[in-house]
């Protein structure tokens, strides 16, 4: 085990994969001599070179639509896209390109591509650096989706999108790339892409999020405890595709569920978590209230003065548990 | 030759109709595949409309200028091989194919008491079903007036103890549990549905009649060895189906069926007796096929078969099918006489009784005769009384009169 | 091409494309099928072979516009006039290790690639067994959004120079193309990267409705190129020798790694745009008049007929080759099932998404 953050996690995890398979190329805007706008590619160009390690122009469209024929070429490309809200320069690229490779090819081609994307605000970035698309791009068939919520996640599940066959999207906690620290198991480390973790057991109500929100979660599930709630905190790591049996066991048991995320509340991926939810007979019917959304307004995000009152923080979380937990 | 329809295709993306500019050919012209035929003008543009297929033109459905819904018939060829002719079903998009597989799984219904719209919690609701409580009935403590999982129970313990208290004297009072659900489902499900529909849908009308059967004892008692000696349990049931089925020759109105959706009463050439068999998954109904053209003991052992099939579960749906007419036969079980539902879409079923000794007059004087309770239940759509009357007084002179003639 | 208001100072210089700058297309075949050089690219039965191809794209198109009018097939964009542009850049390549990067218009050059002519129909029949490449086959599947298939080009040219190879792409896509992002972003990309890549841009001078003066303002297509600094080439998209004559140059240069060439073919729609939209309400037919002549086919037989090489019989031997052919891949991809939606679930992702259907 080895103590790191985030993006310290996330930045020995693509060393390690570049050390194992000489095919595996990361590219993207500064990701080179700069080491990325978070360092997340730190030192790598001077290691592996600037073959395998790509400044690119300034097009987003670009290092994901020739990151697909790259990937063709029967390379395993590793693009960054420096923020998420800036995948929609690429949108068609991602959603009617990349996602569509194995399909539109009727499986003869495929095209194993991570990208990896900052999400989330909370560090007074400039205005549109902030967002979190998720939703936008889990709607995409042909296109997988994990956000991990801590290092040792960061490692084992990037390691295991760079692995997989098909497009993977990587969205990193922007606020938590090094105020998120934990342990680490050294050597080969793989999560498994569509399984969730309880992060903690409780019977009285279930909380869902993925990435930054899972710490701020965790801590609003200890205050609940105090108050004498249990709180089962689900960590979802992997949003496409969704763990739906790790769902229904838990709010089997709970009756009582809230979803958190940063994003705005309406078509947000809450929504498709409360959909499976209600899908269950055995979810469906031990429910007790309805299920709780906590989630950002359906504003664009703010720029800064706005954002503390934006975020979710703790007290939003409880109010949303207690909510949930009324008779 | 063949007929060959073409129906107005969709020729840009998404048009309704368009309008015949011009015909290039007429009745009667002989066209090769692909030539032009006709100018098309759609809300975009005109194009130029080849033919389908090789063959004569018999008939153009649309006048020039006349507007033509897509999908509508364009025109129709005598094509000279249906074979060569490609054919497109015009009106649906050209690789469509989804709906046609797409087939509709059964639907489960809901089960438990409906709720009405009283306000509760999926968790309460379910409580309630496993329960056995309607909701309707319980009163909510919850807010606005919501019935929470602990009124359920609170309600369910109250009729509990109602129940309790009538049991009071007993030295011990067990807890009421909840009745047991056994859920429609299999056999039972079949069963209920069928007599369902046969009840609502068919005017049934019932007869009662007495057959007084010394003759068809004795004539029992004369094949008996025979039978034994090639082990067949000749039953009275065996008789039975065999008068039925001759009977029924004569008498086709009582083995026919009625199509309601073509107004049609279908007279059945084959008499294939049904025989209502109860098992332990519900009562089944195997046939004897061609029942009027075997012998008593080919009968006899047919029966025999089926009736331990049934009660194996190894009936084969080959084994069930068909059936023009039904015997049910409540006698072993100490039954006298009972009406009986019809099983769609026949049109009668006959029930037959225990074969007791009762009191018989004949010639002025009372005497003990084996008597044979029987009663037949028609659909009064389609069979009259008098012609019911008829049949049941073939089988009496089959029955009553001359067993005899049943093995001959 | 118009005058241009030069900006007049001389304190610091202005960077501007003057009249002088924009060449006539180069061709090497006259309308009449004249030389207009002293030696031909190609050889007599190479253009024998590029002409065979030609016909072949030109009546596969005129196939399926018949059977798309009569309901068989989905909504269709033919190339018909356009035929040059893509055989000539084929025979460029070597279908065996380079690769053809189609947009939607290119059947003509993606037969001569090697993609089977059964699979041509399917695809325009709305089966996906028709974009299934098969292995070996050097060619992405047809492009339906317009540039998007630009960049993959470059990432798979730079890919297999990275994985040691000096395999080529040729990408195609029209001039409406080229006002799109998806084509400036690929481009720019390429020149930095150098990928071995020639972007073949078919100005057919219509993007729909909308006309090629409506498109751009730069002079040429071509002139593109300069500012992702690397070099544009305006050919004659009508004729087969010059398109392969640029092309095989542009082919040498990326093979030897000095990186992307655009090329703009000059050529025109005679056909339609698509079976769902054709010109008659906005094209000129003055403008159509002046290409009618132009046909790339008559061009070519023109030559080859004047060298004894062409005249009825052989045009007639070969129309019926052609017809024999195409009948027999019709009825092949008739004969194919088409696929379940179920099927379709197992190419969306290596393993199926556990929701199912």
């Amino acid at each position: 085990m080895s103590d790191m953050t985030m993006v310290e996690a996330i930045r020995s995890t693509l060393e390690a994969e570049m050390e194992r398979d000489e095919r595996v190329m990361i590219l993207g805007e500064d990701v080179g001599q700069s080491g990325g706008v978070f360092r997340a590619t730190d030192r790598l160009q001077e290691r592996f070179g600037s073959a395998r390690v790509v400044d690119t122009p300034l097009a987003e469209g670009a290092i994901v639509g020739a990151a697909v024929g790259l990937a063709i070429a029967g390379m395993v490309p590793v693009a960054e896209i420096q923020f998420m809200g800036f995948t929609h320069n690429a949108f068609n690229q991602i959603v009617e390109q990349l996602a569509r490779v194995r399909y539109r090819s009727w499986g003869s081609l495929s095209a194993p591509v991570t990208l990896r994307m900052p999400c989330g605000g909370g560090v007074r970035a400039p205005e549109m650096h902030s967002d979190s698309f998720e939703a936008h791009l889990a709607h995409a068939p042909g296109l997988k989706m994990v956000a991990p919520s801590n290092p040792a996640d960061a490692k084992g599940l990037l390691a295991s999108a760079v692995r997989d066959p098909d497009p993977v999207i990587y969205i990193e906690p922007l606020r938590g790339y090094r105020l998120i620290r934990g342990e680490v198991p050294d050597g080969e480390h793989l999560v498994p892409l569509g399984k969730a973790r309880v992060v903690r057991e409780g019977t009285d109500c279930t909380v869902i999020a993925w990435s930054a929100a899972v710490e701020v979660v965790t801590a609003a599930a200890e205050t609940a405890a105090q108050r004498g709630i249990s709180v089962e905190v689900i960590d979802l790591r992997t949003l496409v595709p969704l763990d739906a049996e790790t769902l229904w066991a838990s709010v089997a048991k709970t009756g009582r569920g809230v979803i958190v995320h940063e994003a705005s509340k309406t078509a947000g991926f809450a929504g498709e978590v409360i959909a499976t939810i209600l899908e269950n007979e055995d979810a469906f019917f031990a429910l007790h209230r309805p299920l709780v959304r906590v989630c950002g307004p359906d504003t664009p995000y703010p720029v800064q003065m706005l954002e503390p009152q934006y975020l979710i923080d703790e007290a939003r979380v409880l109010a949303g548990i207690e909510k949930a937990t009324q008779v | 030759m063949a007929k060959f329809e073409f129906h107005m295709p969709d020729v840009g993306e998404g048009l309704a109709e368009v309008e015949v500019s011009e015909w290039k050919i007429a009745v009667g012209d002989w066209v090769e595949e692909n030539q032009e035929i006709a100018d098309i003008e759609t809300d975009k543009s005109i194009v130029s409309m080849p033919a389908p297929a090789t063959g004569r033109i018999v008939h153009l459905a649309a006048a020039v200028g006349e507007r033509v819904p897509v999908g509508d018939l364009l025109l129709v060829m005598d094509v000279a091989d249906p074979g060569t002719a490609d054919t497109a079903d015009a009106g649906a998009p050209a690789a469509g194919t989804a709906a046609a597989n797409v087939a509709a799984p059964p639907l489960e219904t809901a089960a438990g008491a409906p709720a009405g719209n009283v306000p509760a919690a999926p968790s309460a609701r379910r409580l309630a079903r496993e329960l056995g409580v309607d909701l309707t009935a319980v009163p909510g403590s919850g807010p606005r007036g919501r019935i929470l999982p602990e009124d359920v129970q609170r309600h369910f313990d109250s009729l509990s103890g109602s129940a309790a208290a009538a049991a009071a004297g007993d030295t011990a009072v067990a807890a009421v549990t909840a009745d047991e659900e056994v859920p429609l489902r299999g056999i039972r499900r079949r069963v209920a549905e069928t007599l369902a529909k046969s009840y609502r849908e068919i005017p049934h009308v019932a007869g009662f009649h007495e057959f007084v059967v010394g003759r068809l004892v004795a004539e029992r008692e004369r094949l008996k060895p025979e039978a034994e000696s090639r082990g067949v349990k000749l039953t009275y049931l065996s008789f039975v189906v065999k008068a039925v089925a001759l009977a029924l020759r004569q008498h086709p109105w009582l083995n026919a069926s009625l199509d309601e959706s073509r107004e049609m009463i279908v007279l059945k050439k084959a008499r294939d007796i049904g025989i209502a068999v109860s098992s332990s998954e519900g009562l089944v109904v195997p046939v004897v096929k061609r029942a009027d053209g075997r012998d008593l003991f080919e009968i006899g052992v047919e029966i025999q078969r089926l009736c331990d099939a049934a009660e194996q579960h190894e009936l084969t749906p080959e084994d069930m099918r068909g059936g023009t007419f039904t015997i049910s036969n409540v006698g072993p079980a100490g039954g006298h006489y009972g009406t009986s539902l019809i099983r769609p879409p026949e049109v009668a079923i006959l029930g037959l009784g225990r074969i007791v000794d009762r009191a018989v007059v004949e010639n002025g004087s009372v005497v003990a005769r084996p008597v044979l309770p029987v009663s037949l239940t028609f659909d009064h759509r389609v069979v009259d009384g008098a012609q019911a009357l008829a049949f049941v007084g073939q089988l009496r002179e089959y029955l009553e009169q001359d067993p005899g003639s049943l093995s001959r | 091409m118009g005058k241009k208001a030069m900006l007049k100072t001389t304190r610091y210089r202005v960077l501007e494309i003057t009249p002088e700058d924009v060449p006539e297309p180069y061709s090497v075949l006259d309308t009449d099928g004249n030389l207009l050089v002293d030696t031909p690219p190609l050889t007599d039965d190479e253009a024998l072979a590029g002409l065979r191809a030609m016909m072949l794209g030109r009546r596969f198109d005129e196939h399926c516009i018949k059977l798309q009018r009569r309901g068989l097939m989905v909504t269709f964009a033919p190339g018909i006039g356009q035929e040059a542009c893509s055989v000539g850049s084929v025979m460029a390549v070597e279908p065996e290790r380079d690769w053809f990067v189609p947009q939607y218009r290119e059947a003509a050059g993606q037969f001569l690639h090697g993609f089977a002519l059964v699979r041509g129909y399917l695809w325009h029949m709305g089966s996906p067994l028709g974009f299934h490449i098969p292995e070996g086959l050097r060619m992405l599947p047809f492009q339906a959004a317009v540039a998007g298939q630009i960049s993959h080009a470059v990432g798979l040219g730079w890919g297999l120079r990275l994985r040691g190879r000096d395999d080529v792409v040729v990408v195609h896509f029209g001039e409406g193309a080229s006002s799109h992002g998806d084509f400036y972003e690929p481009a720019n990309f390429a020149g930095v990267s150098k990928a071995p890549v020639i972007f073949f841009c078919q100005n057919n001078h219509w993007a729909i409705s909308t006309s090629r003066p409506l498109q751009t303002a730069a002079p040429t297509v071509a002139h593109k190129a300069m500012a992702c600094g690397f070099p544009g080439v305006l050919v004659d998209g009508n004729d087969l020798f010059a398109v392969y004559e640029v092309m095989r140059d542009a082919v040498a240069r990326a093979r030897r790694g000095d990186g992307p060439t655009l090329i703009e073919g000059f050529t025109y729609r005679l056909g339609i745009h698509t079976t769902a939209d054709a010109g008659t309400r906005f094209e000129d037919p003055a403008l159509r008049a002046t290409w009618e002549p132009k046909d790339p086919l008559f061009r070519i037989q023109r030559y080859l007929a004047r060298k004894g090489k062409w005249d009825d019989e052989i045009e007639r031997a070969m129309e019926e080759e052609i017809n024999a052919q195409l009948e027999a891949a019709w009825a092949e991809a008739q004969a194919e099932a088409p696929p379940s939606l179920e099927e379709s679930l197992r190419h969306v992702s290596a393993l199926p998404s556990p929701r199912g259907m």
